[in-house]
């Protein structure tokens, strides 16, 4: 029989049907029993639907081994059997086809998710399918069809391991919901350009609500592959008539999306769920004669994520590859990674995507780290909040391999360059997980002068990727550019460089801001040498995302095409170490009014803690008096802030702010103060009661009472009672506040009232938090119930009245 | 929806742009600190007047209300998600140093994303259902009505939570406290549909 793919370059080939549904009609599938098992109980039932399907007309058939791996056997017992299910499965398929039809060892989901989304480790999830997918070629297939699958990491796990195992065709295909994404958020597109990379020989989808949503996911998936493309779509949505199951395609209406398949380019097609024999012949007998249409596709630069692809469009615009995480010269970065946490990173991926960075740089490498796990973690965190692909910054191939694993979508390994040991070991990586690369033309004998020698290194690398089977349009070059402040005369190297590889057909990268490394104006010579660079043809560049400059020229794409005279003007006018813009004078102040009374009131009304200080320090030179100050200027605005906010004029935060400031300038008043006037109002002990650990209400009416001259001790959190009770006693409070958020918790204020009235103690009690009502306070025997900070002041005003 | 959850009245309350500013930079800070984790699990269930018995487990719910709400539920999903507890002791900080107003904002975006996260997983839940021939019932969580929180113990301990790092205190609250658990009533749409057919894939 002649090789599939051979077959495939003059052929439509037709898969078979439906298997499980053909099972269950027989009887030979009782409802939650395992159908793989029956390869074993009921070969011969397996059988007679393989060749009912070959006797349609199947050119390939699936074995019945969908469930068969370790972890879905193990549902029914049937563990220790996973090599025998799925040889017998192969072998029953190879009888039934002899020299006919092609056998398909059918692959699918583990149904147990690989981190994050689940708890499953990547590599013990390749284990699985390769124990498979082993025992299914042992058995006689003669490609494997991995199918089914909604997350791109497990089909990437799935992939890993059949060419672990080697030797077959991969296709390689997913479901995708109204034939847009996938469960877990994949698009066709992001699908197709990362096994396009990794090399599936045939990639496809299958299953989904039916053919008409799987011919949008093949529209999208065609430009971006030149590998052969299947479709293997249900029978429609399954219904229910008469106490039988239907599904809504007939084997006409099916038949006629197999035509418009073929017309779209489609090589493989068949059917999934709900399919039977009478579909297959009906395909069959329309596509009989007919030669698979071609397609068109561009190699272009393309990198993906497990939502999006990024692609190159050569000389319209350049991409982006944010630099800001890396922890050279970044201490805190550095701490963070020691301690093995992701906040910055995190926190730096979302802000250069907001800047419009279309690939982040991952380097997490710190001297005396794990740097496996580090870049591990760190891209677990990234790709759980953004889209964005990733360039995988490491010199290290063991934190290559680990990151290349962890990433879901299609990667650049930044770097390798012409050293032996780099290109030995990273090349084969970039093959095996499908990724792209970025040569820096530099070896052991450091950076050539000349731009002749580094594209002989350049040459070099490409000429061993090329062997290995990374494909052109997966190849960047970077060549490299250093501080003209040293050699002014290099930067012209540079540039011909990149103007020479692009005439190659290479794309290029650049570590623009090097060039005015030590310089002043540093912005300046950055954006012009850009800009420059971008006309001599640079396609991508690695920068600071929060340098607008720099954006403001990658956003002006490239337009123009320069010559040698401009790198001239280019060096006269870096060079000249002129400052030439002028420091704008920034204005720090807000319009505050001139008397500085006013100014005082604003600055409370505005919540500006930054200035309120320096208010009080002019009004106390000014002669007035501190008191003053307090009672009949910061106090009156607050309860202006108090009013608004029961006005709903202000909310929340502003209310904050305005005690923040507050807490300021009483802050530096206390210090004018005599004794006396700076007694407190009164003493107010507050906890969250026992097993309650929510306290931000708590804390709120905290700050809020101590800018009206309440004393506040604080206990903290998940207080119990006791304590409550003896630090009210030791602090000779007149109030304890109590706060609760759950009605499992609110009980715990009950507890300390009952234990106050049997100590006899009169402390007067406030209570609220969410679920705490007027009523509630009631019926527990509290003094008083507060709904928010501000009625919490009045209350404990009037509180403190009726003890004195 | 952050600003709502702050008392932000839309006609009433006039924020200015110090205020807007501010917030913008907690909610990008809180983006940052989310660890997000979820857990599910599908049961089949026996529902009774005012009892939910869940198969193959050893608890039975007792809340009239819920077992009103799954009235001729076959299945019920239960789950838990957690924001993690990075964004919680970060809010605790800027308390402890003073910063209430940003305390309080970051409190707030984690209050919305842990929402944003269960109305997430709901929709995972139910899209899954629906290819299995099920359609799903509107969430319901321990302590709404006479459903008793401390059925969250029960919850946490089928699903596994502390793999998630999701734990109860003697209070029966979660910690981290941005966390959630809910159940979906699953009903079936025909008497006898495939057996989850997605899941299943009886190809």
């Amino acid at each position: 029989m002649k090789d599939i793919l051979n077959r495939l370059k003059g052929e439509i080939l037709i898969y078979d049907g439906a298997m499980g549904t053909l099972l269950q009609e027989s009887g030979a599938l009782r409802a939650g029993a395992c159908p793989e098992e029956l390869n074993l109980s009921r070969p011969k039932v397996i059988k007679s639907i393989h060749s009912d399907y070959i006797d349609a007309g199947a050119d390939i058939i699936e074995t019945n081994s969908f469930g068969g791996s370790r972890l879905k056997l193990k549902a029914y017992g049937l563990d220790k059997q996973v090599y025998k299910i799925n040889y017998e499965a192969a072998r029953i398929a190879r009888q039934a086809a002899s020299n006919e039809a092609y056998v398909a060892g059918a692959v699918g989901p583990l149904d147990r998710q690989i981190q994050p989304l689940g708890d499953l480790f990547f590599n013990e999830a390749v284990d699985f399918f390769r124990e498979q997918i082993k025992a299914l070629k042992d058995g006689g297939c003669d490609l494997i069809i991995l199918e089914t699958f909604a997350d791109i990491k497990e089909l990437k796990a799935a992939f890993i391991a059949a060419k672990e195992v080697g030797g077959l065709p991969i296709q390689a295909q997913m479901t995708f919901e109204g034939g847009e994404r996938t469960t877990y958020g994949t698009p066709p597109s992001a699908f197709c350009v990362l096994f396009q990379s990794l090399g599936a020989d045939i990639i496809g989808t299958n299953c989904s609500t039916g053919p008409k949503e799987l011919l949008k996911v093949i529209k999208e998936i065609a430009p971006f592959t030149n590998r052969y493309i299947s479709c293997l779509p249900n029978a429609g949505l399954p219904q229910l008539r008469g106490g039988r199951t239907y599904f809504t395609e007939s084997p006409k209406s099916f038949s006629k999306y197999a035509v418009e398949f073929a017309r779209l380019g489609v090589n493989l097609i068949g059917g999934c769920c709900g399919t039977t024999p009478e579909h297959i012949k009906e395909i069959k007998s329309l596509l009989k004669n007919r030669k698979p249409t071609k397609r068109r596709y561009t190699p272009v630069f393309r990198l993906s994520s497990r939502s999006k692809v990024v692609e190159l469009n050569s000389g319209t615009k350049p991409l982006i590859i944010g630099e800001k995480i890396n922890p050279t010269g970044k201490k805190d970065l550095q701490k963070e990674i020691k301690k093995n946490k992701t906040i910055i990173v995190r926190r730096e991926a979302l802000e250069q995507t907001k800047k419009g960075a279309d690939i982040l740089d991952v380097n997490v490498g710190v001297p005396g780290c794990d740097e496996t796990k580090a870049i591990t973690q760190a891209i677990e965190a990234i790709q759980g909040v953004c889209q964005a692909p990733l360039s995988i910054d490491s010199p290290n191939p063991k934190a290559i391999e680990a990151a290349l694993k962890e990433v879901d979508g299609k990667p650049l390994i930044n770097s390798v360059n012409g050293e032996k040991e780099k290109i030995d070991s990273i090349l084969p990586l970039a093959k095996k997980y499908g990724a792209a690369i970025l040569i820096l033309t530099l070896d052991k004998g450091g950076l050539p002068k000349d731009s002749e020698a580094r594209l002989k290194i350049a040459e070099r690398v490409i000429d061993r990727a090329t062997k290995l089977g990374i494909p052109k349009e997966d190849i960047v070059v970077d060549p490299l550019t250093l501080t003209i402040s040293a050699k002014p005369e290099q930067v012209k190297e540079s540039l011909t460089a990149i103007k020479k590889l692009k005439s190659k057909g290479y794309s290029t990268s650049l570590g623009v801001s090097n060039i005015s490394f030590g310089l002043p104006n540093r912005v300046r010579i950055n954006s012009d040498f850009f800009s420059l660079a971008l006309a001599f043809g640079l396609d991508m560049a690695i920068i600071d995302p929060n340098d607008d400059a720099m954006f403001r020229v990658a956003k002006g794409g490239i337009r123009r095409r320069a010559n040698e005279g401009e790198i001239k003007r280019f060096l006269g006018s870096a060079l000249k170490p002129i400052e030439r813009i002028a420091k704008k004078k920034i204005k720090t102040k807000p319009f505050y009014r001139k008397d500085v009374r006013a100014r005082l009131k604003d600055a409370i009304l505005y919540g500006d803690k930054d200035n309120i200080v320096s208010f009080i320090e002019e009004a106390l030179s000014k002669g007035v008096s501190p008191l003053k100050i307090n009672n009949s200027i910061l106090i009156p605005a607050l309860e202006t802030v108090g009013e608004k906010f029961a006005r709903r004029e202000y909310f929340l935060p502003q209310v904050i702010l305005s005690a923040e400031a507050m807490q300021r300038a009483f802050g530096r008043l206390k210090k004018e103060l005599k004794p006396s006037e700076a007694r407190a109002k009164g003493k107010i002990v507050i906890a969250t009661v026992e097993g309650d650990i929510h306290d931000i209400g708590k804390n709120i009416v905290i700050s809020v009472l101590e800018n009206h001259g309440y004393k506040i001790y604080d206990l903290g959190r998940s207080v119990p009672a006791n304590v409550i009770i003896k630090e009210a006693i030791k602090n000779r409070a007149d109030i304890i506040g109590l706060s609760a958020l759950m009605t499992t918790t609110m009980i715990q204020m009950e507890r300390v009232i009952k234990e106050l009235k049997k100590q006899r103690l009169r402390f007067k009690t406030i209570v609220g938090g969410a679920v705490v009502t007027k009523e509630f306070a009631r019926r527990i025997g509290a003094s008083a119930y507060a709904r928010d900070a501000i009625e919490a002041v009045n209350i404990v005003k009037s509180l403190i009245k009726e003890r004195t | 929806m952050v600003i709502s959850r702050l008392k932000f009245a839309k006609y009433k309350t006039k924020a200015d742009k110090k205020i807007s500013a501010l917030i913008l930079d907690v909610i990008t800070e809180g983006y940052a600190l989310l660890q997000t984790k979820a857990s599910y699990e599908i049961f089949d269930v026996e529902i009774s007047k005012g009892t939910i018995k869940v198969i193959g487990e050893s608890f039975i719910i007792k809340s009239r209300l819920l077992a009103k709400h799954l009235k001729g539920a076959k299945r019920i999903a239960l789950f838990v998600c957690t924001i993690g507890s990075e964004l919680p002791s970060k809010v605790n900080e800027y308390a402890v140093r003073g910063e209430i107003a940003r305390a309080t904002i970051l409190d707030a975006v984690g209050s919305e994303a842990a929402e944003a996260l269960a109305e997430k997983i709901d929709s995972l839940i139910k899209a899954k259902a629906k290819q299995e021939g099920f359609s799903a019932l509107r969430r319901f969580s321990p302590g709404y009505g006479d459903w008793t929180l401390f059925d969250q113990a029960k919850i946490l301990k089928v699903l596994k939570a502390g793999r998630l790092g999701v734990r109860l205190t003697k209070g029966y609250v979660m910690v981290p406290e941005k966390s959630v658990t809910a159940c979906i009533g699953l009903v079936q749409k025909s008497p006898r549909p495939i057996r989850k057919i997605y899941e299943r894939h009886i190809k």
